[in-house]
Protein backbone atom coordinates (compact mmCIF):
# COMPACT_ATOMS: atom_id res chain seq x y z
CA UNK A 1 0.00 0.00 0.00
CA UNK A 2 2.80 2.62 0.59
CA UNK A 3 4.86 2.08 -2.44
CA UNK A 4 1.68 2.51 -4.87
CA UNK A 5 3.54 5.08 -6.63
CA UNK A 6 6.31 3.09 -7.54
CA UNK A 7 4.57 -0.24 -8.52
CA UNK A 8 4.27 -0.46 -12.11
CA UNK A 9 1.67 -2.35 -13.81
CA UNK A 10 0.79 -4.45 -17.26
CA UNK A 11 -1.20 -1.90 -19.50
CA UNK A 12 -3.85 -4.78 -20.00
CA UNK A 13 -4.50 -4.81 -16.23
CA UNK A 14 -4.80 -0.80 -15.67
CA UNK A 15 -7.57 -1.07 -18.66
CA UNK A 16 -8.91 -3.84 -17.59
CA UNK A 17 -9.60 -2.06 -13.98
CA UNK A 18 -10.50 1.52 -15.59
CA UNK A 19 -12.94 -0.29 -18.14
CA UNK A 20 -14.90 -2.00 -14.63
CA UNK A 21 -14.99 1.44 -13.31
CA UNK A 22 -16.32 2.66 -16.80
CA UNK A 23 -18.96 0.14 -16.99
CA UNK A 24 -20.00 0.48 -13.78
CA UNK A 25 -20.85 4.09 -14.43
CA UNK A 26 -22.31 3.07 -17.53
CA UNK A 27 -24.71 1.31 -16.29
CA UNK A 28 -26.10 3.14 -13.42
CA UNK A 29 -26.90 6.17 -16.23
CA UNK A 30 -23.79 7.86 -16.62
CA UNK A 31 -23.53 9.77 -20.13
CA UNK A 32 -20.47 8.60 -22.24
CA UNK A 33 -18.71 11.33 -22.41
CA UNK A 34 -18.23 11.04 -18.56
CA UNK A 35 -17.41 7.29 -18.78
CA UNK A 36 -14.57 8.78 -21.76
CA UNK A 37 -13.43 11.25 -19.28
CA UNK A 38 -13.09 9.03 -16.14
CA UNK A 39 -11.34 5.83 -18.17
CA UNK A 40 -8.76 8.30 -20.04
CA UNK A 41 -7.77 10.25 -16.03
CA UNK A 42 -7.65 6.63 -14.41
CA UNK A 43 -5.54 5.26 -17.40
CA UNK A 44 -2.87 8.17 -17.49
CA UNK A 45 -2.58 8.30 -13.85
CA UNK A 46 -1.49 5.26 -14.09
CA UNK A 47 1.20 5.62 -16.63
CA UNK A 48 -0.63 5.62 -19.81
CA UNK A 49 1.26 7.97 -22.64
CA UNK A 50 -1.91 7.47 -25.38
CA UNK A 51 -5.53 6.64 -24.15
CA UNK A 52 -8.16 6.79 -26.81
CA UNK A 53 -11.17 5.83 -25.60
CA UNK A 54 -15.22 5.71 -27.10
CA UNK A 55 -18.27 5.22 -25.46
CA UNK A 56 -21.41 4.04 -26.22
CA UNK A 57 -24.62 3.44 -24.37
CA UNK A 58 -23.93 -0.05 -24.62
CA UNK A 59 -20.52 -0.47 -25.76
CA UNK A 60 -16.76 1.13 -24.43
CA UNK A 61 -13.63 0.55 -26.85
CA UNK A 62 -10.25 1.44 -25.33
CA UNK A 63 -7.11 1.24 -26.77
CA UNK A 64 -4.19 2.46 -24.65
CA UNK A 65 -0.23 2.50 -25.14
CA UNK A 66 2.20 3.29 -22.34
CA UNK A 67 5.93 4.70 -21.50
CA UNK A 68 7.17 1.43 -22.49
CA UNK A 69 5.76 0.97 -25.32
CA UNK A 70 2.84 -1.63 -24.69
CA UNK A 71 -0.73 -1.63 -25.90
CA UNK A 72 -3.40 -2.88 -24.91
CA UNK A 73 -7.11 -2.94 -26.47
CA UNK A 74 -9.99 -4.01 -24.57
CA UNK A 75 -14.45 -3.71 -25.39
CA UNK A 76 -16.43 -4.04 -22.99
CA UNK A 77 -20.41 -4.56 -23.80
CA UNK A 78 -22.34 -2.79 -21.40
CA UNK A 79 -26.27 -4.25 -20.92
CA UNK A 80 -28.99 -2.95 -18.74
CA UNK A 81 -28.60 0.71 -17.70
CA UNK A 82 -30.81 2.59 -15.43
CA UNK A 83 -30.72 5.51 -13.35
CA UNK A 84 -29.17 5.41 -9.89
CA UNK A 85 -27.50 8.57 -8.93
CA UNK A 86 -26.62 6.78 -5.97
CA UNK A 87 -23.99 4.39 -7.85
CA UNK A 88 -23.02 7.20 -10.06
CA UNK A 89 -22.02 9.26 -7.14
CA UNK A 90 -20.40 6.23 -5.38
CA UNK A 91 -18.33 5.16 -8.29
CA UNK A 92 -17.47 9.12 -9.69
CA UNK A 93 -16.03 8.96 -5.83
CA UNK A 94 -13.75 5.65 -6.43
CA UNK A 95 -12.44 7.02 -9.37
CA UNK A 96 -11.29 10.25 -7.95
CA UNK A 97 -9.86 7.64 -5.38
CA UNK A 98 -7.99 5.61 -7.66
CA UNK A 99 -6.59 8.79 -9.87
CA UNK A 100 -5.18 10.45 -6.72
CA UNK A 101 -4.09 6.94 -5.71
CA UNK A 102 -5.99 6.24 -2.79
CA UNK A 103 -7.19 3.35 -3.55
CA UNK A 104 -4.79 0.81 -5.29
CA UNK A 105 -5.99 -1.23 -8.61
CA UNK A 106 -5.99 -4.46 -6.79
CA UNK A 107 -8.99 -2.88 -3.91
CA UNK A 108 -11.12 -1.93 -7.14
CA UNK A 109 -12.86 -4.89 -7.73
CA UNK A 110 -13.52 -4.98 -3.71
CA UNK A 111 -14.67 -1.19 -3.99
CA UNK A 112 -16.89 -2.05 -6.88
CA UNK A 113 -18.99 -5.00 -5.22
CA UNK A 114 -18.90 -2.96 -2.06
CA UNK A 115 -20.84 0.17 -3.35
CA UNK A 116 -22.86 -2.16 -5.02
CA UNK A 117 -23.99 -3.46 -2.05
CA UNK A 118 -25.03 -0.14 -0.68
CA UNK A 119 -28.66 1.38 -0.95
CA UNK A 120 -29.28 4.91 -0.23
CA UNK A 121 -32.53 3.66 1.56
CA UNK A 122 -35.11 0.97 1.70
CA UNK A 123 -36.38 -0.09 -1.81
CA UNK A 124 -40.17 0.41 -0.37
CA UNK A 125 -39.34 3.80 -0.17
CA UNK A 126 -39.20 3.85 -4.25
CA UNK A 127 -42.80 3.42 -4.20
CA UNK A 128 -43.15 7.07 -2.06
CA UNK A 129 -41.60 8.23 -5.30
CA UNK A 130 -43.93 6.35 -7.39
CA UNK A 131 -46.79 8.02 -5.55
CA UNK A 132 -45.48 11.48 -5.29
CA UNK A 133 -44.17 11.79 -9.08
CA UNK A 134 -47.41 10.57 -10.26
CA UNK A 135 -49.71 12.49 -7.92
CA UNK A 136 -47.93 15.36 -8.91
CA UNK A 137 -47.69 15.69 -12.30
CA UNK A 138 -51.76 15.11 -12.54
CA UNK A 139 -51.65 18.50 -10.38
CA UNK A 140 -49.01 20.03 -12.08
CA UNK A 141 -50.73 19.35 -15.63
CA UNK A 142 -53.99 20.72 -14.03
CA UNK A 143 -55.86 17.98 -11.98
CA UNK A 144 -57.21 18.03 -9.00
CA UNK A 145 -56.67 16.21 -5.63
CA UNK A 146 -58.77 13.81 -6.38
CA UNK A 147 -57.03 13.13 -9.83
CA UNK A 148 -53.82 12.89 -7.97
CA UNK A 149 -54.70 10.11 -5.58
CA UNK A 150 -55.83 8.07 -8.84
CA UNK A 151 -52.45 8.84 -10.15
CA UNK A 152 -51.20 7.73 -7.50
CA UNK A 153 -52.27 4.57 -6.92
CA UNK A 154 -51.18 3.74 -10.52
CA UNK A 155 -47.87 5.16 -9.59
CA UNK A 156 -47.32 2.14 -7.26
CA UNK A 157 -48.83 -0.31 -9.46
CA UNK A 158 -45.85 1.21 -12.31
CA UNK A 159 -43.40 1.54 -9.56
CA UNK A 160 -43.72 -2.32 -8.70
CA UNK A 161 -42.87 -3.35 -12.19
CA UNK A 162 -40.14 -0.65 -12.86
CA UNK A 163 -38.12 -2.24 -9.81
CA UNK A 164 -38.93 -5.85 -11.48
CA UNK A 165 -37.52 -4.88 -14.65
CA UNK A 166 -35.27 -7.51 -15.17
CA UNK A 167 -38.72 -9.77 -15.46
CA UNK A 168 -39.52 -9.05 -18.68
CA UNK A 169 -37.85 -9.73 -21.76
CA UNK A 170 -36.20 -6.47 -22.76
CA UNK A 171 -36.96 -2.60 -22.14
CA UNK A 172 -39.50 -2.63 -24.83
CA UNK A 173 -41.86 -5.08 -23.26
CA UNK A 174 -41.38 -3.79 -20.12
CA UNK A 175 -42.91 -0.33 -21.51
CA UNK A 176 -46.06 -1.39 -23.02
CA UNK A 177 -46.50 -3.88 -20.24
CA UNK A 178 -46.30 -1.35 -17.54
CA UNK A 179 -48.34 1.14 -19.41
CA UNK A 180 -50.91 -1.13 -20.59
CA UNK A 181 -51.32 -2.18 -16.87
CA UNK A 182 -51.02 1.57 -15.56
CA UNK A 183 -53.47 2.79 -17.42
CA UNK A 184 -56.05 0.11 -16.68
CA UNK A 185 -55.62 0.69 -13.39
CA UNK A 186 -56.35 4.32 -13.97
CA UNK A 187 -59.35 3.72 -16.08
CA UNK A 188 -61.59 1.64 -13.58
CA UNK A 189 -60.50 4.13 -10.90
CA UNK A 190 -62.16 6.46 -12.92
CA UNK A 191 -64.71 4.23 -13.75
CA UNK A 192 -65.60 3.91 -10.03
CA UNK A 193 -66.23 7.40 -9.87
CA UNK A 194 -62.86 8.52 -7.64
CA UNK A 195 -61.28 10.98 -10.18
CA UNK A 196 -62.47 12.75 -13.26
CA UNK A 197 -59.93 14.65 -15.15
CA UNK A 198 -58.77 11.34 -17.05
CA UNK A 199 -56.21 13.38 -19.21
CA UNK A 200 -54.15 14.90 -16.35
CA UNK A 201 -54.66 11.20 -14.71
CA UNK A 202 -52.56 9.71 -17.60
CA UNK A 203 -50.40 12.55 -18.39
CA UNK A 204 -49.35 11.75 -14.36
CA UNK A 205 -49.04 8.29 -14.99
CA UNK A 206 -47.05 9.30 -18.35
CA UNK A 207 -44.49 11.16 -17.12
CA UNK A 208 -43.09 8.01 -14.89
CA UNK A 209 -43.23 6.08 -18.06
CA UNK A 210 -41.52 7.93 -20.41
CA UNK A 211 -37.65 7.86 -20.71
CA UNK A 212 -37.23 11.19 -18.61
CA UNK A 213 -34.61 13.38 -20.05
CA UNK A 214 -33.42 10.69 -22.43
CA UNK A 215 -34.69 12.88 -24.88
CA UNK A 216 -32.91 15.82 -23.12
CA UNK A 217 -30.05 14.45 -22.69
CA UNK A 218 -30.19 12.95 -26.69
CA UNK A 219 -30.11 16.36 -28.04
CA UNK A 220 -27.03 17.28 -25.30
CA UNK A 221 -25.02 14.69 -27.15
CA UNK A 222 -25.85 15.42 -30.07
CA UNK A 223 -25.24 18.99 -29.88
CA UNK A 224 -22.23 18.49 -27.87
CA UNK A 225 -20.15 16.43 -31.16
CA UNK A 226 -21.40 13.01 -30.29
CA UNK A 227 -23.34 12.12 -32.40
CA UNK A 228 -22.94 8.22 -32.46
CA UNK A 229 -24.52 8.25 -28.95
CA UNK A 230 -26.90 10.98 -29.22
CA UNK A 231 -28.53 9.17 -32.00
CA UNK A 232 -28.64 6.12 -30.03
CA UNK A 233 -30.24 7.74 -27.31
CA UNK A 234 -32.63 9.64 -29.06
CA UNK A 235 -33.99 6.26 -31.38
CA UNK A 236 -34.32 4.78 -28.07
CA UNK A 237 -36.05 7.54 -26.16
CA UNK A 238 -38.49 7.46 -29.30
CA UNK A 239 -39.13 3.77 -29.30
CA UNK A 240 -39.91 3.96 -25.36
CA UNK A 241 -42.45 6.40 -26.00
CA UNK A 242 -44.28 4.67 -28.87
CA UNK A 243 -44.47 1.83 -27.18
CA UNK A 244 -45.54 3.56 -24.15
CA UNK A 245 -48.19 4.80 -26.00
CA UNK A 246 -48.87 2.12 -27.47
CA UNK A 247 -49.83 0.62 -24.40
CA UNK A 248 -51.74 3.50 -23.26
CA UNK A 249 -53.63 2.99 -26.67
CA UNK A 250 -54.33 -0.31 -26.20
CA UNK A 251 -55.82 -0.13 -22.53
CA UNK A 252 -58.05 2.84 -23.70
CA UNK A 253 -59.37 1.70 -27.07
CA UNK A 254 -60.23 -1.59 -24.41
CA UNK A 255 -61.81 0.13 -21.52
CA UNK A 256 -62.35 3.30 -23.46
CA UNK A 257 -65.85 3.59 -22.26
CA UNK A 258 -64.84 6.40 -20.05
CA UNK A 259 -62.87 7.98 -22.46
CA UNK A 260 -64.98 10.26 -25.01
CA UNK B 1 -49.12 35.22 -9.91
CA UNK B 2 -52.22 33.69 -9.23
CA UNK B 3 -52.72 31.00 -6.87
CA UNK B 4 -53.38 28.39 -9.31
CA UNK B 5 -49.64 29.09 -10.71
CA UNK B 6 -48.75 28.10 -7.07
CA UNK B 7 -50.45 25.04 -6.68
CA UNK B 8 -49.02 23.86 -9.83
CA UNK B 9 -45.12 25.05 -8.51
CA UNK B 10 -45.97 23.45 -5.31
CA UNK B 11 -46.87 20.19 -7.28
CA UNK B 12 -43.70 20.27 -9.81
CA UNK B 13 -41.48 20.60 -6.45
CA UNK B 14 -43.18 17.27 -4.58
CA UNK B 15 -43.15 15.43 -7.82
CA UNK B 16 -39.41 16.60 -8.41
CA UNK B 17 -38.97 15.23 -5.02
CA UNK B 18 -40.99 12.15 -6.18
CA UNK B 19 -38.18 11.05 -9.61
CA UNK B 20 -35.52 12.33 -6.87
CA UNK B 21 -36.34 9.50 -4.82
CA UNK B 22 -36.77 6.94 -7.84
CA UNK B 23 -33.57 8.30 -9.17
CA UNK B 24 -32.13 6.63 -5.66
CA UNK B 25 -30.40 10.38 -4.65
CA UNK B 26 -28.90 10.30 -1.46
CA UNK B 27 -31.49 11.29 0.89
CA UNK B 28 -28.63 14.49 1.94
CA UNK B 29 -28.85 15.35 -1.32
CA UNK B 30 -33.12 15.18 -1.94
CA UNK B 31 -33.22 18.71 -0.91
CA UNK B 32 -31.08 20.44 -3.17
CA UNK B 33 -32.94 18.46 -5.93
CA UNK B 34 -36.04 19.90 -4.53
CA UNK B 35 -34.53 22.98 -5.07
CA UNK B 36 -33.26 23.10 -8.22
CA UNK B 37 -36.92 21.62 -9.40
CA UNK B 38 -38.28 24.96 -7.46
CA UNK B 39 -35.89 27.08 -9.76
CA UNK B 40 -36.82 24.89 -12.92
CA UNK B 41 -41.09 25.70 -12.07
CA UNK B 42 -40.45 29.07 -11.00
CA UNK B 43 -38.48 30.43 -14.04
CA UNK B 44 -40.80 28.43 -16.32
CA UNK B 45 -43.94 29.62 -14.75
CA UNK B 46 -42.54 33.10 -14.85
CA UNK B 47 -40.96 33.45 -17.94
CA UNK B 48 -44.61 32.20 -19.63
CA UNK B 49 -46.25 35.28 -17.98
CA UNK B 50 -44.09 37.71 -18.36
CA UNK B 51 -41.37 37.08 -21.12
CA UNK B 52 -43.25 35.24 -24.10
CA UNK B 53 -45.75 32.33 -24.25
CA UNK B 54 -43.48 30.86 -26.37
CA UNK B 55 -42.92 27.30 -25.23
CA UNK B 56 -39.16 26.79 -26.61
CA UNK B 57 -38.45 30.05 -24.58
CA UNK B 58 -39.49 29.16 -21.33
CA UNK B 59 -38.23 25.96 -21.64
CA UNK B 60 -34.86 26.61 -23.13
CA UNK B 61 -34.50 29.69 -19.87
CA UNK B 62 -35.86 27.42 -17.70
CA UNK B 63 -33.49 24.01 -18.32
CA UNK B 64 -30.31 26.83 -18.81
CA UNK B 65 -31.29 28.13 -15.11
CA UNK B 66 -31.62 24.28 -13.63
CA UNK B 67 -28.47 23.18 -15.45
CA UNK B 68 -26.85 26.22 -13.78
CA UNK B 69 -28.41 26.02 -10.25
CA UNK B 70 -27.16 22.15 -10.52
CA UNK B 71 -23.60 23.24 -11.08
CA UNK B 72 -24.29 25.17 -7.84
CA UNK B 73 -25.37 22.16 -5.68
CA UNK B 74 -22.81 20.65 -7.33
CA UNK B 75 -20.47 22.80 -5.51
CA UNK B 76 -22.23 22.62 -2.16
CA UNK B 77 -23.20 19.24 -2.10
CA UNK B 78 -19.48 17.61 -3.71
CA UNK B 79 -21.22 15.50 -5.95
CA UNK B 80 -21.74 15.18 -10.56
CA UNK B 81 -24.01 18.23 -11.46
CA UNK B 82 -26.25 15.36 -13.05
CA UNK B 83 -26.87 13.87 -10.17
CA UNK B 84 -29.06 17.38 -9.60
CA UNK B 85 -29.61 18.05 -12.69
CA UNK B 86 -31.95 15.08 -13.65
CA UNK B 87 -34.50 15.01 -11.04
CA UNK B 88 -34.36 18.85 -11.08
CA UNK B 89 -35.19 19.14 -15.10
CA UNK B 90 -37.88 16.76 -14.89
CA UNK B 91 -41.04 19.17 -14.58
CA UNK B 92 -39.89 20.28 -17.99
CA UNK B 93 -40.06 17.02 -19.68
CA UNK B 94 -43.06 17.12 -22.09
CA UNK B 95 -45.21 14.13 -21.24
CA UNK B 96 -48.45 16.46 -21.96
CA UNK B 97 -47.73 17.32 -25.15
CA UNK B 98 -46.73 13.39 -25.64
CA UNK B 99 -49.76 12.69 -24.29
CA UNK B 100 -51.61 14.52 -26.19
CA UNK B 101 -50.21 14.28 -29.76
CA UNK B 102 -51.50 10.11 -28.57
CA UNK B 103 -54.85 10.86 -27.84
CA UNK B 104 -55.27 12.68 -31.09
CA UNK B 105 -53.44 9.44 -32.61
CA UNK B 106 -56.16 7.61 -31.16
CA UNK B 107 -59.52 9.89 -32.12
CA UNK B 108 -57.88 10.10 -35.68
CA UNK B 109 -57.13 13.98 -35.36
CA UNK B 110 -53.89 14.09 -37.62
CA UNK B 111 -53.52 17.56 -37.39
CA UNK B 112 -53.49 17.72 -33.88
CA UNK B 113 -51.10 14.76 -33.65
CA UNK B 114 -48.40 16.47 -36.08
CA UNK B 115 -48.74 19.62 -33.82
CA UNK B 116 -48.64 18.13 -30.49
CA UNK B 117 -45.46 15.93 -31.78
CA UNK B 118 -43.40 18.57 -33.11
CA UNK B 119 -44.23 20.48 -30.06
CA UNK B 120 -43.19 17.55 -28.19
CA UNK B 121 -39.27 17.55 -29.96
CA UNK B 122 -39.53 21.56 -30.16
CA UNK B 123 -39.55 21.20 -26.42
CA UNK B 124 -37.00 18.08 -26.24
CA UNK B 125 -34.31 20.54 -28.38
CA UNK B 126 -35.23 23.36 -25.53
CA UNK B 127 -34.53 21.37 -22.74
CA UNK B 128 -30.97 20.25 -24.68
CA UNK B 129 -30.16 23.21 -25.79
CA UNK B 130 -30.46 24.87 -22.40
CA UNK B 131 -28.23 22.04 -20.79
CA UNK B 132 -25.46 22.36 -23.39
CA UNK B 133 -25.24 26.26 -23.10
CA UNK B 134 -24.52 25.69 -19.18
CA UNK B 135 -22.01 22.78 -20.20
CA UNK B 136 -20.34 25.31 -22.92
CA UNK B 137 -19.87 27.86 -20.25
CA UNK B 138 -18.74 25.56 -17.34
CA UNK B 139 -15.77 24.26 -20.29
CA UNK B 140 -15.03 27.75 -20.64
CA UNK B 141 -14.78 28.10 -17.30
CA UNK B 142 -12.78 25.18 -16.38
CA UNK B 143 -10.19 25.76 -19.01
CA UNK B 144 -9.92 29.76 -18.22
CA UNK B 145 -9.38 28.01 -14.51
CA UNK B 146 -6.77 25.72 -15.96
CA UNK B 147 -4.61 28.01 -17.83
CA UNK B 148 -4.54 30.48 -14.69
CA UNK B 149 -3.30 28.23 -12.52
CA UNK B 150 -0.98 25.49 -14.15
CA UNK B 151 -0.72 23.46 -10.86
CA UNK B 152 -4.24 22.68 -10.86
CA UNK B 153 -3.79 20.68 -14.03
CA UNK B 154 -4.58 17.37 -12.59
CA UNK B 155 -8.22 17.51 -12.52
CA UNK B 156 -10.15 14.98 -10.90
CA UNK B 157 -13.08 13.54 -12.82
CA UNK B 158 -16.11 15.82 -12.81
Amino acid sequence: MSDVSTKTYTADYILAKALDIGESILRCGGEPYRIEDTVRRICVAYGAEFADIFALPSLIIANIRMEDGTHSSQVRRVYQNSNNMYLLEKMNNISRDICSKKITLEDVENEISKAKNGKPFPEIICYLGGILGAGGFAVFFGGNLYDALVAAIAGVVVTFFNLHKTAFVNSMIHSVISSFVGAVVSLALISFGIGSNTDMILIGVIMLLIPGLAFGNAVRDLLFGDTVSGIIQLVQAVLTAVMVAFGFTVAMMIFGGVFN
Amino acid sequence: MSMDIIIKIIAGVLSTIGFAIIFRLRVKHIPLAAIDGLVACVVYFVCLEFISDDLFIANMLASFATAGFAEICARIGKAPATIFLLPGCIALVPGGTLYQAMRSLLIKDYNEFGAQLLTTGKVAIAIGGGIIAVSIIRYFLNSFNTNKNKNKNKKEPA
